[in-house]
């Protein structure tokens, strides 16, 4: 008797569990898959009131986006920025991270304070500077300006995270390696890089993630040569409605890449996320 | 790298004391800067939003990320497929969400049209308070799935003899969640606290894609009054003073959970 009522409170739990899991993916979801239908609707369907839900799929907001507008040019510089900010804080990350990892743990707050610092004070304080001595070297709208803000924003955090990563590797592999007769770096490049494999690809992601996403920097860094894409699609008409189309063909143009290569190693992101936090 | 940052930062201190505009040398004027911002109603406006904000969204974002992380823990079934739905909005770029979420809520958007065939008529960037709960909607919409997935990783992570032990001794699911799970999980929601405090303080992308600020004034966050004082007034010396009065805020709200967590990283190594 006992048991039966257990079995089915538990059924009882279950079914809650589900219909509140399922109410929050449609509210995750659903915003951008009506972004999507707008971006394959004609323009008078779009914004019909009540919503035409049978219609004929276009291309069209897709081909003036892309052809019309150039949208190409905003896709290479994010690329640019993104991949260059990627590759430098990954390289010194690790260095500087595989050196602190064989520190106390006094130096892990202080970089995770350092993290904090950069990566949390308002972008605005380091900007007005960066932005007034860009304008008079003529770096000013260029992609290496953005790179080089963004990395020194995310510098610090991805050490942090190397560093907590190197540090569950156990000192004695590197000192078994040197026994064996490579050098210091050797021991650091083949052995212990490769064990990494993994720490290093979550905190690509994340300073992926960072330097895609990015708005203000790129805002107030770039006038038109290295606009990014969420700049640029924040400049489209946002009252005129021929417009709305062309936007929401670009919000799904921004995202896909991003979903589609995070989904894929979510697996890293989701170590990444625990990683920092619980042990420090 | 530090010289990058930490240079900049001392300019801004110092730039706050100038009258300092484009195209013009700079010129002392002392504490002038800070006394047209602290006179300035725009200011004061754009902090209580900001400070209303945080006070309204992260205590329900954190509530929200927990009761589903505390859910995903106990199901099994599907339990990859929500995760991963879940991520979406995380990895989106801010401003494609912000613009996916806007166009729901516009006169002719969706969600406005639905509302309006129940009798309920809002017309969401025109009025004050119905433009405010909308960024706060978002901020909660857009905050959720991260806090959700690093309680559910924690709650993964957890070892699972104490709460077997709390089973034997006949604790019940809220006993175990509130003695058990809530201490284990602490040093996440710490860090929890601090990253959505700062990512509330410095919110700027919503507001400069949804309502620019509007109606009025009503929706400028900090962030957005000295983007504005900036580079429309133009006035960079008075932006700085308006960062450096926005910097000691936010140091003063993370001062407690910054000792937090020096306590328990160095100090537990004793």
């Amino acid at each position: 008797m006992k048991s039966h009522s257990r079995t089915s409170s538990r059924a009882l739990f279950l079914a809650i569990a589900y219909a509140v899991l399922s109410v929050w993916t449609i509210l995750a979801i659903f915003p951008f898959f009506w972004t999507f239908l707008i971006s394959i609707k004609e323009v008078v369907d779009a914004f019909a009131l009540p919503p035409v839900w049978v219609f004929k799929p276009t291309l069209v907001a897709y081909q003036t986006l892309w052809i019309k507008e150039g949208f190409s040019k905003y896709l290479i510089n994010s690329a640019i920025v993104t991949f260059g900010t990627v590759v430098i804080s990954i390289t010194v990350g690790c260095f500087a991270g595989y050196g602190l990892a064989r520190y106390n743990r006094a130096a892990g707050f202080w970089i995770l304070f350092a993290a904090f610092v950069f990566r949390a004070l308002p972008r605005l304080t380091f900007l007005l500077p960066f932005y007034y001595l860009a304008r008079l070297t003529g770096l000013h709208d260029t992609q290496i300006l953005l790179i080089l803000v963004l990395v020194a924003i995310n510098q610090p955090f991805t050490i942090w995270m190397l560093r907590s990563f190197f540090q569950e590797i156990p000192d004695s592999l590197e000192e078994s390696a040197m026994v064996d007769g490579c050098s210091r770096f050797q021991a650091f490049w083949y052995v212990i890089v490769p064990i990494m494999g993994p720490g290093i690809v979550t905190a690509s992601i994340f300073s992926m993630l960072l330097a895609y996403n990015e708005f203000l920097i790129p805002l107030i860094l770039t006038a038109t040569n290295a606009v990014t894409m969420p700049v640029a699609i924040s400049q489209f008409g946002a009252e005129d409605l021929r417009y709305w189309s062309i936007s929401a063909a670009g919000a799904i143009s921004i995202a896909i890449p991003m979903v589609i290569i995070v989904l894929y190693l979510q697996k890293f992101l989701i170590k990444g996320l625990t990683a920092g936090a619980v042990k420090g | 790298m530090t010289a990058l940052m930490v240079v900049p930062l001392f300019t801004t201190v110092y730039l706050s004391f100038f009258n300092f505009n484009f195209g013009e040398t700079p010129r002392f004027i002392g504490l002038l800067n800070y006394t047209r911002i602290l006179e300035d109603s725009r200011f004061w406006s754009a902090m209580s939003f900001t400070l209303f904000y945080m006070a309204v969204s992260i205590p329900i974002q954190i509530l929200l990320g927990f009761g589903l992380a505390l859910i995903l823990n106990e199901i099994t079934a599907l339990k990859r497929f929500f995760i991963s739905l879940y991520l979406v909005p995380y990895i989106v770029t801010p401003v494609v969400g912000t613009l996916a979420i806007s166009w729901l809520f516009k006169d002719r958007g969706f969600i406005t049209w639905l509302l309006s065939l129940m009798g309920v008529n809002i017309q969401w960037y025109a009025d004050a308070t119905a433009a405010r709960g909308l960024l706060i909607g978002y901020g909660i919409w857009g905050a959720v799935p991260f806090i959700m997935l690093m309680l559910y990783a924690g709650l993964q992570a957890m070892p699972t003899d104490p709460l077997e032990a709390a089973i034997v001794d006949g604790a019940t699911w809220w006993q175990r969640v509130r003695f058990v799970m809530i201490p284990y999980l602490r040093p996440i929601f710490i860090f929890i606290g601090m990253v959505n405090i700062m990512d509330a303080y410095r919110l700027f992308d919503s507001v400069a894609v949804m309502t620019q600020g509007g109606p009025g004034n009503a929706t400028a966050t900090i962030m957005y009054y000295t983007y504005s004082v900036a580079f429309q007034e133009q006035l960079l010396g008075r932006a700085s003073a308006s960062i450096v009065l926005a910097v000691l805020v936010i140091v003063t709200l993370l001062y407690p959970f910054l000792r937090q967590t020096y306590v328990d990283i160095v100090g537990s190594r004793k």
